[in-house]
């Protein structure tokens, strides 16, 4: 057999494993979504720390990024 | 060029690994029988063949489908009778939050539950929500990811010429 050919189905071979490596699909997501899944337990009181950081630094932002758990759209 | 072989293979084996592609417009819908939310009996989708179906994947946990659920409430007021029918497949995992929800928005057509996901699987669905409009042969005609205010109208007039083509 042509060794390059060989070398390619041991990779195919090797990485089709990978497809275990499963992925939580949009309709698994309800306990992510949940409350007490979040990174942030008391969302009021960040915005109030996050008001008295941006007045120090006289520049807003930055400590936030977008997203929400339920992988919705 | 045969040196970029096997980088090649490698990205295109890793881009593929564990991908699962929605069912398209024009493929046939795939049959399920669930239970019906709440209550004893089952429902098929082969059940109601010879209709014009929209088939809407929802969960109480998912902002959007809050969103869509009046909306379709409506679009079933309008157009359900004897050629048109509103199915909504919940993937709730906890039953009971999927009944609280039903309790505080009651819908006017069948709800089905389907808590371990399988006709999800089936479908497999891109986003939450995913709606899919369904022909009287059992073919999908449209399939919608997400939901927000308005979209439904475009659904609304793919169904209304549907049913005129009957």
């Amino acid at each position: 057999m042509n060794r390059s050919l060989r070398s390619a189905l041991i990779v195919v071979a090797m990485t089709s494993a990978l497809s275990a490596c499963e992925t939580v699909r949009p309709w698994e997501r309800g306990v992510l979504a949940r409350p007490e899944m979040q990174l942030d337990p008391n969302v009021l009181q960040t915005g109030l720390y996050d008001q008295v950081y941006y007045s120090k630094e006289a520049a807003r932002g930055g400590t936030k990024a977008a997203g929400a758990g339920c992988g919705c759209n | 060029m045969r040196a970029l072989l096997i980088p090649l293979v490698l990205a295109l084996n890793l881009l593929l690994a564990g991908t699962a592609w929605c069912v398209g417009e024009g493929e046939p819908a795939p049959d399920f029988v669930l239970p019906v939310l709440g209550g004893e009996t089952t429902k098929s989708l082969s059940a109601s063949h010879g209709k014009v179906r929209y088939v809407d994947f929802w969960a109480s946990w998912c902002p959007p489908c809050r969103v869509s659920i009046p909306e379709i409430v409506a679009l079933q007021r309008e157009l359900g009778g004897s050629g048109f029918e509103v199915i909504g497949i919940n993937v709730d995992e906890r039953i009971d939050d999927a009944l609280t929800f039903l309790e505080r928005h009651p819908m006017n057509y069948d709800v089905l539950s389907d808590p371990r996901g399988a006709t999800a699987a089936a479908y497999a669905l891109p986003g939450m929500p995913t709606s899919f409009v369904i022909d009287p042969e059992g073919r999908v005609t449209l399939v919608h990811v997400g939901f927000r205010r308005g979209d439904m109208k475009a659904i609304r007039a793919h169904i209304v010429e549907l049913l005129g083509r009957r």
